[in-house]
């Protein structure tokens, strides 16, 4: 973890959100990312691991999105709240109602250390 | 009434946009697939009539975005540009609004006449969202139109909207260029000034869409201002200082600037139109995930699919199979009898209709295994298999959609090469295609069967199942070999979409069924009808009239004695007279003029000669051996043939059958599958294709047999 609280992004465990701060890497396989969403400030879910640990699947813009893990290193996110559900725009609550019990799988939160 | 007027439209969209069910729905089954010019991307194009109007329809690759970064997007905006299609419907899925606008921007900066289709609106309204499609067309002015694509609603107002727009529009575009920023925006308009006064050098690109490509670096673009003309030049120095500005000004690089400004554009749009509601379309899809993806219950899951594939490709595809085989044979006895015994009737029945035969019994297999993957993609399961299998097939190079091509790869190669098409990315394709052909087929099947069963009676199945671990283990290998070196530069990312799961349609599935087996039959077809040809002229001539017409004579002399004992004997003098044709035709020639070559294998000329016209397909190996040892290989007399392979005089040992064996396993595979090859990846991986098998082939053998004898095992 740098001074700013920033991590890649495989540095999360699933159920846990983040906001991106920089994708790092070059060329084609940045830009596809970029494209797809992994931009700066925009929100992201941890939401599984493959049987063998890789890939790893990922919530982003409304999409579920897969990543191998040296691809999600080059992802430098800050954690954050982030709605359970797969958030399509990047600020404010969604804009609906929120209607789930359970938390905004804060579990990073709970944890002394994250990753 | 007035001619019909003509319009061209263009169907873009992201992948997994439902681009393809809009397609289908406004042009049936009247659709051509080829590939876009010089390109292996597939290009679908389709015509119908509505409202007078004569439309084309052009199906582009789907895409995330517009950068020179991968042929897709290429071809898409190369269309766009170059033959600039009167309207270009952007197909939206509505669930996923903020990034399909993302590519909607791209398109009005590339100054398209737009429309926007927000197709799946069906789940898009279930979610209990709400969209102003008003201020939404105003915003990004384009009209706005929602559809349901596989259930073929809004359709004809999708159509209205497009030739409304073809009818009324103004010259030049009337959208609002977005804005990047105060740091971005200053050196953009001044990029535009400098490219407006040389439209020359960028060509039909509009010179605001080249001004931030230059800016992001495209490739493309960049080269066609790369000449040493003056203008060019500061052109380049004015994009060079405008990105240094924008570097140091936002401590970023203008690429990633220029895509967190279309995402910060659409953000702002969607925040005044769109009331999302919490209610959450993947929700269904998680669940099932929570199966179908499962630690434990992932990988039992995936194989019972596979095994379902593999059941109603091979099993329930035998069933029609069978009877197309039954009606081949009837034609070709019936034809035989009918027609006077010349060489048209055998160019006819052996050249003609075995060749074509052999390519249409696998239809019904073909079919069943298309419509089986057609369900896998439609379904949104073939994501989940790649997520599944892709760590283990990262680790030779491969995606992990490779791993179904290379399953199928067991029962045929021709649809395992033609099963590549799911992959997205070139390098994996042509990959996975020239690794395909070492994964057993079942007709190298009869070849292990006869030599493991001649040479190796108790230890038949174990023999076999080494050949096929041997299949696997080249594959792993040389897919290995290639990813490190030939194709090092290109590293395909694993950047996947796991769509939404859902139910396919049954005319979706039918018509991606119907696409590629008429692809099969086609071109397939063609192909193998002359390559039967040629290969039955070279199986025919040069003609030894004289040697022939004394086994006739000797043959009519026995058969006017009649009995018993000389019907035997007429048999025999069949099939010597068969074996001396085929010794002394061209095919015969070459077979023994590769001799030399297959002779370090420990094989023997015939050997040779059964490799060769094994090209025609795998099982022919069988049935030229059975002629060549003068024997038939027809059940009873099968023990023949492995008598005389036995016999120390004519045949040989048991380590050079398993070289052989081994042989027939890793050497090119047969015309059928080499067609796929070329068709898939082109003449000069297919050449590549076929000289690697035969050099790997040969020195694997080689290695088997001369290493087994210095070992003493020969």
């Amino acid at each position: 973890m740098n001074p700013e609280g920033h991590v890649p992004l495989t540095a999360l465990a699933p159920g846990d959100g983040a906001r991106v701060v920089d994708v790092e890497g070059e060329g084609a396989f940045r830009r596809r990312l970029l494209d797809m969403g992994f931009v700066k400030g925009a929100r992201v879910r941890v939401i599984k691991h493959a049987p063998l640990m890789n890939p790893i699947e990922y919530c982003i813009g409304g999409t579920h999105v897969t990543l191998r893990r040296e691809e999600a290193a080059l992802i430098l996110v800050k954690p954050a709240l982030v709605p359970p559900w797969c958030p399509e725009r990047k600020g404010g609550r969604g804009g609906g109602r929120h209607r789930r019990g359970h938390g905004w799988g804060p579990r990073w939160l709970h944890r002394k250390t994250s990753g | 009434m007035a001619a019909p007027k003509n319009l061209r439209i263009a169907l873009a969209g992201n992948p997994n946009s439902g681009k393809t069910s809009i397609f289908n729905s406004m042009t049936g089954a009247r659709q051509q697939v080829g590939n876009w010019p010089g390109v292996t991307v597939e290009k679908k194009t389709g015509s119908f009539t509505y409202n007078g109007y004569e439309i084309e329809v052009v199906d582009l690759p789907g895409t995330y975005s517009l950068t020179a970064y991968s042929v897709e997007e290429r071809v898409a905006r190369a269309y766009l540009v170059e033959e600039k299609p009167d309207v270009v419907i952007h197909v939206v899925d509505s669930g996923n609004l903020a990034r399909n606008l993302y590519l909607t921007v791209q398109l009005l900066e590339l100054g398209v006449d737009l429309v926007v289709d927000l197709n799946m609106w069906d789940e898009f309204a279930a979610c209990g969202s709400e969209l102003d499609r008003d201020r939404l067309a105003t915003l990004i002015g384009a009209p706005v139109v929602p559809t349901v694509g596989h259930r073929e609603i809004g359709i004809d107002d999708l159509l209205d909207a497009t030739i409304r727009l073809f009818e009324e529009r103004v010259k030049g575009h009337r959208h609002v260029p977005i804005s990047y920023g105060s740091h971005v925006d200053d050196v953009l308009n001044e990029l535009t000034d400098l490219l407006e006064g040389s439209q020359e050098l960028i060509g039909s690109y509009p010179p605001r869409w080249a001004a931030i490509k230059l800016l992001e670096g495209d490739i493309e673009i960049t080269k066609l201002l790369s000449s040493d003309d003056d203008r060019a030049r500061r052109i380049r120095e004015a994009a060079e200082r405008a990105a240094r500005h924008i570097e140091v000004a936002t401590k970023s690089d203008p690429e990633k600037v220029i895509s967190e400004g279309r995402y910060g554009y659409i953000e702002g749009a969607l925040k005044e139109v769109l009331t999302e509601e919490t209610a959450d379309r993947m929700e269904l899809s998680r669940r099932l995930d929570r199966v179908f993806t499962n630690r434990y219950l992932g990988y039992p899951i995936f194989l019972a699919f596979v095994w379902i594939l593999f059941q109603l490709t091979f099993r329930v595809g035998a069933y029609p199979m069978e009877w197309i085989e039954t009606f081949v044979g009837w034609l070709s006895t019936t034809l035989a009898a009918v027609l006077p015994e010349s060489m048209l009737s055998s160019l006819i029945v052996d050249g003609v209709i075995g060749g074509v035969g052999s390519v249409i019994v696998f239809l019904p297999n073909i079919m069943t295994l298309f419509l089986a993957i057609a369900f896998l993609e439609d379904s949104g399961y073939m994501a989940r298999a790649a997520f599944l299998m892709d760590r283990v097939m990262h680790a030779l190079g491969l995606h992990g959609k490779s791993f179904i091509p290379l399953l199928v790869g067991f029962g045929c190669s021709v649809p395992a090469i033609m099963a590549t098409r799911t992959l997205e990315s070139k390098r994996d394709r042509t990959l996975t295609t020239l690794i395909v052909p070492l994964m057993s087929c079942s007709a190298r099947l009869p070849v292990y069967l006869l030599i493991a069963g001649t040479f190796f009676a108790e230890r038949a199945g174990t023999v076999v199942f080494v050949v096929y671990v041997t299949g696997i283990v080249a594959a792993i290998l040389v897919g290995r070999l290639f990813s490190k070196t030939l194709f090092r530069s290109a590293p395909a990312p694993f950047v996947m979409e796991l769509p939404p799961y859902r139910l396919p349609t049954a005319k979706g599935l039918a018509i991606h069924t119907w696409e590629r087996s008429k692809i099969y039959l086609q071109k397939m077809g063609g192909v193998i009808l002359v390559a039967s040809i040629i290969l039955w002229f070279l199986g025919a001539f040069p003609q030894n009239t004289a040697l022939t017409e004394e086994y006739e004579a000797e043959m009519d002399a026995l058969r006017a004695v009649g009995t018993e004992e000389v019907l035997g004997r007429i048999q025999e003098l069949e099939i010597e007279a068969e074996a001396a044709q085929i010794e002394s035709s061209y095919i015969g020639r070459a077979g023994k003029a590769v001799y030399p070559v297959v002779r370090p294998l420990g094989f023997t000329w015939e050997m040779g000669v059964s490799l060769v016209t094994g090209f025609v397909a795998k099982e022919v190996v069988v049935s030229t051996l059975g002629v060549l040892y003068h024997t038939r290989v027809d059940g009873e007399s099968e023990r023949s043939l492995s008598d005389a392979l036995r016999d120390p005089a004519r045949g040989i040992t048991p380590l050079a059958g398993f070289a052989f064996m081994i042989f027939v396993l890793l050497y090119t595979p047969c015309v059928v599958a080499v067609v796929a090859v070329k068709r898939e990846v082109g003449t000069g991986w297919m050449l590549f294709s076929v000289f690697y098998q035969l050099v790997l082939a040969w020195l694997v053998s080689f290695g088997v047999y001369q290493i087994g004898q210095l070992v003493g095992l020969g």
